[in-house]
């Protein structure tokens, strides 16, 4: 007999009984779909931890003084210097750790901070909304105070006692190295506004008068060549130390990086991401530019060749971030630049191989003690953090492919029970086929036909569906994990095709069932 | 033409055993129309099942032309019966999901004919057997009569030299009977050998010989005495 003509038998026989053939199919398409997506998922799942292993990110130990945390329901600007550790960690801990240390190999700031283009008066702009809409970002920079006293400079421009650095950290911008790169942010007059508010507050308070209102516009007076309108609202930034482009394997295309120079004394400069530059100046005249970002201007020295890396939180390419040197922080009170040198908070180092993370965890732990005292310092490897959210990730995949599985498996049996009850309802027939000269091969493969027909069916309308199903999953099961983005093809057809061999086999023992049939007891079977 | 000698058949129903043939001898030759007579249990349909070989015996020999059927395959045997065989039953047992056309055209499928030769030789089959207007019936469509010309008309697709039918008037009324058998004497002029199991007396002298079994032994044969 002729596949041709043996499939069209085939056809008869399923529309024959239908409704029974649907569902057997539509169970075997669930089935087919959960393998299938489950298999693309779990093997994007292992490329991505692939790719979170060789990640920069990966390699690094976080270091955070004890007790600097900020409870999330307390406002960011209520700093007790009490309650804080003795160890107010900053730029200059790094250089001192990584020469008592033999593992590590970098040691950098890298704070994420949103960088907004807003404007103070342009209607967005208020208190809570700099936190909310770009000013202080989530995270690392909420628990350092200089971040919250940032936030107070905003809110009321001058500081609550014992939040800002002494006014002897108030400096003229005009001179070091800014002035020289043309960064001359406050090359303003020599009046000190903020010296004079603080003192009529001081007289009035002394007088027992009200506090007299005073123009804010004043502290956000821009000088005419800096760039305010920029095609963005707001992007990622990152306020590092120069190593950590160096440990996180980034090159500049065009200018230059900054360097530590430019970290300790103030200098008002950014580098850009590949694609953050070509989205903020598409004719490409970045370098050179002055811009204004959360109430600071900055001078863009530098665009960065592009690179595969993502930000391991946030998942935002490092092509659309914006770097600006960390460990110091600048305002422009009306030409005036106060700089005030807060305490990085968090640092960062590196070491070469994960594997010898536990090994410089005890390092820096040994100096950090010796310089704190015990328990001064929180050392934390988000390579462990990760290890543990994916194991647990890895269980809930395991129990999820089982179940997936065990779909197909129900559905599988489900098809057995169908070709064997057809068998059993065909035996006559197949007597009468055997009469007419059908091998007992040629009946099994014409049962064997059937079900693989349905399996295939199932299998096709399975592994068009399993894209949504695969999406289905990605929401329900990597809410945090988000990189698994992109449907895997070819895992999917790989998974659609087990899951089809599989179903096959389910319809091989009727077929087999149906050949063994003795012809002359079928043709007397009524 | 056939030579069987010896031929023994027993069934297995659980604990008991029977005995449906009990050492049969037989010889058919080419363009005989042989009826085979006998009471229920008697191993008519057995012998007949036998002689198809849809069933094997437990003993004894078979031989067709020149070959000793115990030695082939199953694939031999199953292009012997889709070439040289070709049954009637009592009940038609046509296949329903299929039409008329399609019936006829199993056997072909079978044999590896293909396409419009296929389709041909089934339509010229059902004219032969009366059923022109009735190609594209189902069987649930037809009457008795017409079911079993098309039967005989699948027997006859691929040109078989034996018919075996068990007892194919057996589910008609006489009249449509009468038909079915003359289509069969019809072949057996044209040279086709035709075995018919009955219990029919008049039937059982339609045929050049007549073999009557009683208790899975062959009790007369009128071949033999003449």
């Amino acid at each position: 007999m002729r596949p041709i003509d043996r499939l069209l038998v085939s056809i008869r026989h399923i529309r024959g009984r239908l409704v029974e053939s649907i569902l057997v199919v539509l169970a075997t398409a669930v089935g087919v779909a959960l393998v299938a997506s489950m298999a693309a998922f779990i093997r994007s799942y292992d490329e991505q931890t692939e790719y979170l292993l060789s990640h920069p990110a990966y390699r690094e130990l976080i270091v955070e003084a004890v007790g600097n945390e900020t409870e999330l329901d307390e406002p960011a600007v209520e700093y007790d210097p009490d309650t804080t550790s003795e160890a107010s960690l900053g730029y200059d801990d790094i250089q001192v750790a990584l020469e008592n240390t033999s593992l590590v190999t970098y040691g950098y700031l890298a704070d994420r901070e949103q960088l907004s283009t807003q404007l103070p008066g342009s209607g967005r702009f208020s208190g809570r909304g700099m936190a909310a809409a770009g000013g202080v970002a989530l995270g690392d920079s909420s628990r350092d105070p200089a971040a919250g006293a940032g936030e107070a400079g905003v809110e009321l421009p001058f500081p609550p006692p014992g939040t800002f650095p002494p006014p002897t950290d108030m400096t003229d911008a005009a001179e070091g190295d800014g002035a020289a790169r043309g960064d001359g942010a406050g090359s303003g007059g020599s009046d000190n506004p903020f010296a004079a508010i603080r003192k009529q507050m001081e007289d009035a308070a002394a007088a027992g008068e009200e506090p007299p209102e005073f123009n804010l516009d004043q502290f956000f007076q821009v000088d005419d060549d800096v760039l305010t309108e920029l095609p963005l609202e707001s992007f990622p930034g990152r306020r590092v130390s120069a190593e950590f482009f160096e440990a996180y394997g980034l090159a500049v295309a065009e200018g230059s990086e900054f360097t530590n120079e430019d970290l300790e004394s103030g200098n008002q400069v950014i580098v850009l991401g590949s694609s953050l530059a070509d989205a903020l100046f598409p004719d490409g005249d970045a370098l050179g530019t002055r811009i204004r970002l959360n109430l600071q201007t900055y001078t863009v020295i530098g665009v960065l060749s592009p690179t595969t890396l993502t930000d391991t939180e946030t998942d935002a390419s490092y092509n659309d971030v914006a770097y600006v040197p960390n460990a110091a922080a600048q305002v422009n009170f009306g030409g005036n630049v106060m700089r005030f040198h807060r305490p990085a908070g968090t640092l960062r180092f590196a070491v070469d191989d994960s594997a010898n993370l536990d090994l410089a965890t005890a390092e820096l732990q040994a100096h950090f003690g010796a310089e704190y005292g015990d328990g001064a310092v929180r050392i934390t490897a988000p390579l462990e953090e990760l290890q543990t959210e994916r194991e647990k990730l890895s269980r809930i995949l395991s129990v999820v492919l089982f179940l997936a599985a065990a779909g197909l498996f129900i559905a599988s049996i489900n098809l057995f029970n169908l070709m064997l009850m057809r068998v059993i309802k065909r035996t006559k027939g197949i007597g009468i086929t055997r009469a007419l000269g059908a091998t007992r091969r040629e009946i099994a493969r014409q049962f064997l036909n059937e079900s693989a027909f349905m399996s295939l069916t199932g299998a096709v309308i399975g592994l068009a569906v399993s894209p949504f199903v695969y999406r289905l999953l990605q929401s329900a099961l990597i809410a945090e994990v988000s990189a698994v983005t992109l449907v895997n093809w070819p895992f999917l057809l790989v998974g659609a095709l087990g899951a089809f061999l599989f179903s096959l086999i389910f319809g091989v023992y009727p077929a087999l069932q149906a050949g063994r049939i003795d012809a002359a007891l079928a043709i007397r079977s009524e | 033409m056939i030579t069987l000698e010896g031929i023994s058949k027993s069934y297995d129903l659980g604990s008991v055993q029977i005995s449906a043939l009990k050492g049969i001898d037989l010889a058919i030759d080419r363009g005989e129309f042989i009826t085979v007579m006998g009471p229920s249990g008697s191993g008519k349909s057995t012998l007949l099942h036998i002689l198809g070989i849809l069933d094997s015996p437990d003993a004894g020999t078979y031989r067709l032309e020149e070959h000793d059927l115990m030695t082939l395959s199953d694939k031999e045997l199953s292009r012997i019966r889709n070439q040289h065989f070709g049954f009637v039953f009592q009940s038609f047992n046509l296949f329903n999901e299929f039409n008329a056309f399609e019936n006829v055209m199993f056997p072909l499928m079978y044999a590896g004919i293909r396409g419009s030769e296929r389709r041909e030789r089934a339509r010229s089959l059902l004219v032969q057997v009366g059923l022109e207007h009735r190609l594209y019936h189902y069987p649930n469509m037809l009457s008795g009569g017409e079911q079993q010309r098309v039967a005989i008309a699948r027997a006859l697709a691929n040109d078989p030299t034996l018919i075996l039918a068990d007892e194919p008037t057996g589910n008609l009324p006489s009249d449509k009977g009468e038909e079915i058998l003359q289509i069969l004497d019809g072949l057996n002029r044209d040279g086709v050998t035709v075995v018919m199991v009955t219990h029919d007396d008049v039937l059982g002298k339609r045929g050049s010989r007549c073999v009557r079994l009683r208790d899975g032994v062959v009790e007369s044969d009128t071949g033999r005495a003449a």
